[in-house]
């Protein structure tokens, strides 16, 4: 293989990989790229969660393909004041770097020890306008568990449900569930329920941040794809199936509150200033028109906090981790919210006023 | 390599290409038998046979598949154990959740879990749950040479496949395809039937070490600190030990030396246990195997040494 590379390009294809190439791993291979250059050239990395496929501007002298520790490669790019760049391969894998007046010889491995992607076309393609895809991620990810040794909570599901018309994300750790739903831009065949790696589903939202064209998204059985213009993203799936969260949440909350979002989260906040630590237990005392907002720690206080509400319903007195409450809170959108009660130890459901985009099931504490 | 080509497992190399071609996978194999008779290498030969798919039962070793196994480089395929004296809860952990991902090129993913018996309980606890729901599309590999020691939770939720000490037929026609080791004869001996322990290019200096070392202790002028430097030195002195033992209870009871493992030491072993009864001998001997097995324990060295040496003097002079 040879190549020769602007160094702009080369370093900029190497920062999209950095965080991805894995450093301290047990395989040698992963803190390594794969540079391909066939008709194109490209460069790939993985952790093995997820993986990398972009695009390089260079002028391919010798087709073939090799790979390159990367953090290395980054380091020389950074620091070599040519505009170009030469890679060439020469026996056992090694890779000569050369710019200017200086050359650098790396100890490559053979591309044929690099993972093989998984064929990124075999599957159902849906698009995905890139805002609505970080919006749900977004709204929803907060609730995923944390290395919970049931693995399919650390994940988000991804529900596409062609017979609803529907798309959904859902995250819960158990004692807290997020869901947001909207309709499905697209068409599938068949009904999907996928479950995205927390991580895989962070680096998904940073890329569709700034992104402004839709998303263009392949489902294959183990991986989806996204591919964002040029750039292959590709995420593994969690095995196993996610719990059933349509039974949890609540069809009968009678009981209606409804209250400015802000002037809620401020209350909440308060009010558990002074809770105990870890579980941040509040007490939230309902009745016709108010709401008081109470927490109390037999090393420190008490704290209450009053607030204007609209309840027409009978009085009732719910505890809550504040925390969960907050996260919901904050996470949802519009300036009010609505919280769907039945008792004090049933789940209780929180939602964007008049909307069923976005909504939150929080299990009550006994206080 | 291939499960073909594996040496002298016949039975086991059997039963695992049965499985491949029937198709039929269980989730858990505990590969199970003495050390150095190829499991470990008959683990990796299955897993790149179960991932390869281009010979029915066994692996092509050509493919990318096979290659990247075989140098320890394929997405699928994670490797636990053997590397440090105990297998800890995090590297369970992290292991059950890298089989909880689904498979990163599609087809099985597989676990071998070396030296699975030195898993410390909260290990193998955290283990038992990946086993009791063993994520779809996967298999684990147990390999053990004390499956004794395995908790029964685990043994049980595995299919035992036993590997068995090879045949002196075996061993010698492996030796004599490396001309580099000396000795060929007195090495499949002192081997006792594991290929890897044959091939180890000092095995006839370690044994000639050993004996320098227990005429010494016996005379008293080498103690624990010379004589086991480390660990490793402890393990092997013991096997050392219980071969030498042996040999003199086989040679008194037999009368003959062609039942001896260090063949070319008969008069030695006749010298070294002459007054000893055959009574003392076998009795010497367990108190050698006991302490042996209470060796994965942290034992004081020198208490061990004097215990050992003790009753190595009651029989031998």
């Amino acid at each position: 293989m040879k190549l020769v590379v602007s160094r702009e390009s080369l370093q900029k294809g190497l920062q999209v990989v950095q965080g991805i190439v894995e450093s301290k791993s047990t395989m040698p291979i992963l803190s390594h790229i794969l540079l391909s250059a066939e008709d194109t050239t490209t460069i790939s990395a993985t952790d093995l969660d997820i993986a990398v496929r972009e695009p390089l501007e260079a002028r391919i002298e010798e087709p073939g393909s090799v790979c390159v520790p990367a953090r290395k490669l980054y380091e020389i790019v950074r620091e070599i004041p040519a505009p170009e760049l030469t890679l060439e391969t020469q026996e056992n894998n090694w890779v000569t770097v050369s710019a200017g007046k200086s050359t650098f010889r790396l100890i490559g491995l053979s591309d044929e020890d690099f993972p093989t992607f998984p064929e990124v076309n075999a599957g159902e393609a849906v698009e995905f306008p890139a805002f609505e895809l970080h919006d749900m991620i977004s709204r929803t990810l907060y609730a995923t568990g944390d290395s919970d040794a049931r693995y399919t909570l650390n994940g988000l599901m991804f529900h596409l449900n062609p017979e609803k018309g529907t798309v959904t994300f859902v995250g819960t750790d158990g004692h807290r569930l997020a869901v947001a739903r909207k309709p499905m831009p697209g068409q599938i065949r068949e009904e999907r329920k996928m479950i995205l790696p927390k991580k895989a589903a962070t680096e998904v939202r940073k890329l569709t941040e700034a992104y402004e064209s839709p998303v263009h998204l392949t489902l294959t059985p183990n991986h989806i794809v996204f591919r964002f213009e040029d750039i292959l993203f590709i995420t593994r799936l969690i095995e196993g199936s996610y719990p059933n969260y349509e039974q949890v949440i609540p069809k009968n909350n009678e009981k209606r509150m409804t209250v400015g979002r802000d002037d809620m989260l401020g209350a909440v906040k308060r009010a558990s200033l002074v809770g105990r630590e870890k579980t941040f237990p509040i007490k939230m005392e309902l009745r016709e028109g108010a709401a008081t907002f109470s927490s109390n720690n037999p090393d420190v206080g008490e704290a209450h906090e009053q607030l204007a509400v609209d309840y027409g319903a009978e009085a009732l007195t719910l505890g809550f981790n504040a925390r969960y409450m907050v996260d919901a809170l904050q996470n949802l959108p519009g300036e009010e919210v609505a919280l769907e009660l039945q008792d004090s130890l049933s789940p209780t459901v929180i939602r964007q006023a008049g909307e069923e985009a976005y909504f939150s099931v929080i299990m009550p504490m006994r206080i | 390599m291939s499960l073909r080509q594996i040496l002298g497992q016949e039975k086991a190399v059997r039963i695992l290409k049965g499985i491949l071609e029937r198709k039929a996978v269980a989730h858990c194999y505990l590969f199970a038998g003495e050390e150095g008779v190829g499991k470990d290498l008959a683990a990796r030969e299955f897993a790149k046979a179960l991932l390869c798919g281009r010979v029915a039962g066994d692996a092509c070793d050509v493919c990318s598949a096979c290659r990247r196994i075989d140098s320890g480089q394929h997405p699928d395929v994670h490797v636990m154990g053997g590397e440090e004296r105990q297998i800890k809860i995090d590297q369970v952990r992290d292991l059950g959740e890298a089989l909880s991902k689904k498979s990163f090129e599609g087809g099985l993913k597989v676990a071998i879990v070396r030296e699975a018996e030195t898993m410390n309980q909260a290990a193998a606890n955290a283990f038992l749950k990946t086993l009791e729901e063993p994520p779809a599309q996967s298999i684990i590999i147990l390999v053990s040479a004390r499956p004794d020691l395995l908790p029964d939770t685990i043994r049980s939720r595995a299919q035992m496949v036993r590997f068995y000490p090879l045949s002196r037929t075996d061993l010698m026609a492996a030796l004599a395809a490396d001309s580099a080791l000396d000795q060929q004869e007195l090495r499949a001996s002192l081997a006792q039937g594991r290929l890897a322990r044959a091939l180890e290019p000092t095995l006839c200096q370690s044994r000639d070490t050993f004996l320098e070392g227990l005429r010494q202790a016996l005379r008293d002028t080498a103690d624990a600190d010379q004589l086991w430097k480390d660990r490793d030195d402890i393990d092997e002195w013991f096997d050392m030990a219980i071969l030498w033992l042996r040999d003199c209870i086989a040679l008194k009871a037999s009368g003959s030396a062609s039942q001896i493992v260090n063949v070319d030491q008969a008069s030695l072993i006749e010298q070294m246990s002459g007054q000893a009864s055959l009574r003392d001998l076998s009795r010497v001997l367990s108190h050698l195997f006991q302490t042996r097995d209470l060796l994965r324990f942290n034992l004081n060295k020198h208490l061990t040494f004097q215990h050992t040496l003790m009753h190595l003097k009651s029989v031998l002079s």
